[in-house]
Formats: C-alpha cells, structure tokens, sequence
C-alpha cells in the first residue's frame, strides 16, 4: 500500500466504485424526459443527460467500461507481449531476428491509428476494441521483456542453471522472469494510462461499447452536441477520465523511482 | 558509410513492405464477407460478384498483394466505394489540410516547452521548475478527447474569440493546434529539462562557469545545444507522429484533414479509402522516424560509428 501511494490509492478507490456499480442504487438506463439536460442539483448530484438520465449514475456505468477496458487489455498485452518477448530474447538465433522485425514493423505503426484501423474493421463493439488495443498494446511489452531477456541472459546464474541441466521453460521462469517483475510493472501502469486513452479516443469515435452502455469517451461524445446547454456533460466524464489517467501515470512515476526501473523513452499513443 | 546506409535502407524496405502488408492484410480481418458487409445483405449477387471482382477479391492472396503492391507503385488506390472518385484524389485533398495542422501544432509545442523547459531546468527545484513540471503532468494526463472540448467550451463559446469547427482560415485553426500542440509540449517540456539538468552537471559546464561565464551563458551557450539531441529525436518523432495521429483532434474541430476522412471512410464501410488513408498515416510516420535517425548522426558527430 505505501508503495501504491495517493495515485495507487485513487485508483483503487475508482475501481472499488466501478466494482460496486451493480449493487448501488443506480439508474443509469432511466429516461426521464421530463429532466432533460439539467444542471447538477438535489437528486441528480451531477445533473443528468438529454435522455434525463442521472450523469453520475452513467459515470460509474462508465467507469466500468473505462476500468475494464484498461485492465483486460493491459492483461492480455503484457500476457502475450512477455511471453513472445521473453521466449524470443532468451531463444535468440532466427527466432529473435524474425521477431524483431516484427516488433519494428508494429512500432512504426502509430499504435491509436492501428486499433483505430482494426476496431473499424472488426465493427464497433467492446470486445473488438478490446481486441484491437491488445493488438497494439503487446508491442510495448515484447521489446521491453526481449531486451531484458538479451541482457539477462548471460547472467551467472542463469548459466549455472544451464550447465545444471535445468529445462529452459523453467529457466524462463524460474531465473529470467522474477528478474522482470518491476520493469514490467512499471510498464504496465503506464499502460494502463495509455489504453484508458486510447479506449476514450475509440469510444469517442463510436468505435467503442455501444448504446445503452457507455464509457468516459462515449459520454464526451454525446455530451459535445449539448455542450453549449449543458457543459457538465463533457466536464463530469472529462475530469473523470483525466483524474484517472493522471493517477496511472503519478502510480507510473511512483513505482519507477521505488522501484529503480530505468526505461527507455516511452511511445506516445 | 556506404554500408551503414545500405544496412539502414534494407531495415526501412523491411519495415516498409511490413507496413504495407499488414495495412493489405486489414480488408481480409472483415469477419465473413468483406462484400456483404460493404454492400449490406440485402444486395443483389449480381453487383456482390461485381465489386468483389473490383476490389480483385476473387483472386489467390499472393496474386492480391501483387496487384496491390503494384497499384501502390503506381499511386493507384483504388476507387473509393461511396464517392466513385480514385482515392489518391480523396487523400491529396485532405492532405494540405493535416500538414497545416501538424505544422501548427508543431509550432505550439516549440514555442510552449523549450522557454518552459529551460527555465524549469535553469530554476531547478524552485517554484518555476515546480510549475513546469506540474504543467507537464497535466498536459499528459488530459486527453486530446476531452482537451478540444474545454477548449472550445472556453475560447469559442465563452468568450467568442475562435470559430467552433471546420476550416475557415487562421482562427479556426488556433484550438486544434492547441488541443494537438500541448501535450507534446508537455512530453517536451519533461525532456527539455531532464536534459539541461543532465548536461549542466558536465565538466565542461563547471569550467566555463570557473572561467567567469555567467550562468545564463553557460546554459544557453554550452549546456544547450549539447542537451539539444534527445530534444531533437523526439520532436522529430513527435512531427511524425502528429502528421499522424491527429485524427481524434480532427474529428473534434470538424478539421477537413485525412483524419476525418479516415472517420467519415469508416462510418460510410469505404474499406478503399479506410486502407489508404491507414497506409498513408503509416507510411508518413516512418519515414519521418527514418530521417530522425538520419539527422541524429549529422547533428551529433558522437554519434557517428568510426569517431
């Protein structure tokens, strides 16, 4: 926990909030058209949407998908960008070459156009964006566990275990992967953020969860046509968003300088 | 030398055509018939064979990707689905539009982060560093998504200074450039000052400060341009990807660049125009990669194998 710190904390607290949606009194789905594009006040605490729908409600709705989004993709990418990069840094020979150029090829992608490009593609819907974003997202982590398994693997240790016969699965992960631990969180929270972006830009573009559900970037979207009405309807899920990716980044910084992670310059999404 | 520049014009040729096929790939990832979905399902079998036999659909895949890499070579895109009109027209008509953008907001950032960042660097650990570096983090943590849109709720509607979206000369172009420019300056900013910091710690800095130079001097005359290199990489590394990844913010601002029509390609299943516009982007933002690697080594003659 005092490694998390405030940004840790905040991030906590949100996801606690978007775990809880279900079970909290909300109403996100009820029109009531007799309230519509109120200003925040008593009963709707953040004022409510051109359908009359309480905006808070639809934040934590939100939230969910925002939260979500983010994690399940962070998951995936850094599951599959690992492995790819670990078996491949430590296989070395062909196998690294080819992967390599594939990790080149995918990096000079600009990574949002790709999940732009492939969410479009695919049909909007969450799990395509889901998918689409995992689709760039692993890039980061299979260089980042390629040139950690490249230089760890001449290690001492890791030369013993060898000489001792151990399985190179288990050197992988038994002498290779624990050595990656704090880089790759580092990277991940950071990933985080970016995702959290990114799920934002695709839901604002349309390509993201679909009506009635919502997310942060879809809320901008339709808050933008009332905006000049009914400016709470960008602010709340704005602010939202910023505070949320904010946090990822501070945890980001925070884990880096505890943890003593040197990383090369990040791609900006 | 001459190796070197063999050895870097291979690695751009790999990345290039790897670019390229995937950008091919993208019309075949259409789940089921990439025909029907573009037509609609009610379409008569008729016109589905016609387009299929347009788009060359009807081929083997390796015969595709020849025939694509040859329209490629020949700036021949194929012919958007909506307009009828060749998409390489499309593209050059949005293109102008994306570089006046790009370019601007280009500008911002420069203009925003270099003065920041040198005197956050020249202040270190006092209240301007503090104020740079708490720009810095906000500048990251605010989404282009949600950026446009302040903006516009404060200049345009609040006090009415700029036009709210489309193209209509110099003052509509001021918020999207903003929206875009500010937070590569805030990415810039971090940079310019983690740099300066590094370098004024460096022995020769000490020494011109012995010899008398004054600590205004000493920074902007020897500590800068030696700080200028990771600066200089990752401007240019932003140029390419704003010339890019502008298209959130051109959505936002109505701007009329290749962004937009990217989005407008999507929403009306002009797969052609969606491919190009992709292609396109990509291709732009490699090279531009390509070429700041190529200045690094003429900028920097440490850098430079031999030396």
């Amino acid at each position: 926990m005092r490694l998390l710190g405030l940004p840790g904390r905040v991030l906590l607290a949100v996801a606690a909030l978007a775990l809880l949606a279900p079970v909290l009194p909300l109403s996100p789905y009820t029109v009531d058209l007799g309230r519509i594009l109120q200003g925040p006040g008593a009963g709707a605490w953040l004022g409510t949407d051109e359908l009359g729908r309480p905006v808070l409600d639809r934040l934590l709705l939100g939230a969910r998908v925002s939260l979500g989004v983010g994690l399940a993709v962070v998951s995936v990418s850094a599951a599959v960008g690992v492995a790819l990069g670990l078996v491949s840094g430590y296989v070395g020979g062909w196998t690294d070459r080819i992967v390599g150029r594939v990790i080149d090829v995918f990096l000079a992608f600009p990574g949002i156009l790709l999940a732009i490009a492939l969410a479009a593609v695919l049909g909007p819907g969450l799990e395509n964006a889901v998918f689409a974003l995992a689709a760039m997202g692993w890039v980061g982590f299979a260089r980042l566990a390629r040139g950690q398994a490249l230089s760890l693997r001449g290690r001492e240790h890791v030369l013993a275990a060898r000489a001792l016969g151990t399985a190179h699965l288990t050197i992988m992960r038994r002498h290779l992967l624990p050595l990656m631990v704090a880089p790759i969180t580092v990277e991940a929270s950071f990933g985080l953020a970016s995702v959290i972006v990114a799920e934002a830009g695709l839901s604002f573009l349309g390509l993201g969860v679909q009506p009635p559900g919502t997310s942060w970037g879809s809320m901008i979207r339709d808050g933008v046509r009332y905006m000049l009405v009914a400016p709470h309807l960008v602010l709340a899920p704005g602010l939202a968003l910023s505070l949320v990716v904010l946090a990822a980044n501070r945890l980001g910084d925070r884990l880096r300088d505890r943890l003593d992670v040197r990383l090369t310059a990040r791609r900006s999404w | 030398m001459g190796q070197r520049l063999a050895a870097r014009v291979f690695d751009l040729a790999v990345v290039l055509a790897g670019v390229s096929f995937l950008v091919f790939l993208l019309i075949h990832l259409i789940p089921g018939d990439p025909v029907e979905v573009m037509l609609g399902e009610s379409a008569r079998a008729a016109d589905k064979a016609a387009l299929r036999a347009a788009l060359g659909l009807d081929l083997p895949l390796g015969e595709q990707f020849l025939r694509y890499l040859d329209g490629l070579a020949r700036f021949d895109l194929g012919e958007s689905l909506h307009s009828r009109r060749p998409v390489a027209e499309l593209l050059a008509e949005r293109i102008p539009a994306t570089l006046r953008l790009g370019g601007a907001a280009f500008a911002v950032a420069l203009a925003v982060s270099l003065p920041l960042g040198v005197l956050a660097a020249h202040h270190h650990r006092r209240w301007p560093d503090r104020a740079a570096s708490l720009f810095a983090l906000f500048g990251l943590s605010i989404p282009n998504v949600w950026l446009g849109p302040l903006l516009i709720l404060a200049c345009s509607s609040g006090l009415g200074l700029t036009p709210v979206s489309g193209d209509e000369g110099f003052a509509s172009l001021v918020l999207p450039a903003l929206t875009l420019g500010l937070s590569l300056a805030a990415l810039n900013t971090r940079m310019v000052r983690a740099s300066l910091l590094e370098v004024l710690h460096e022995d020769y800095v000490r020494t011109a400060r012995a010899k008398g130079v004054s600590r205004a001097a000493a920074l902007w005359r020897h500590a800068l341009p030696n700080a200028a290199l990771p600066v200089l990489t990752l401007l240019g590394l932003q140029l390419g990807s704003l010339l890019a990844g502008a298209v959130i913010t051109e959505v936002v601002f109505g701007w009329p660049g290749v962004g937009s029509l990217l989005v407008d390609a999507i929403r009306q299943r002009d797969y052609p125009v969606v491919q190009a516009c992709v292609l396109f982007v990509s291709l732009v933002y490699v090279l531009f990669n390509a070429l700041v690697d190529v200045l690094y080594e003429v900028v920097d003659p440490r850098t430079r194998p031999g030396t």
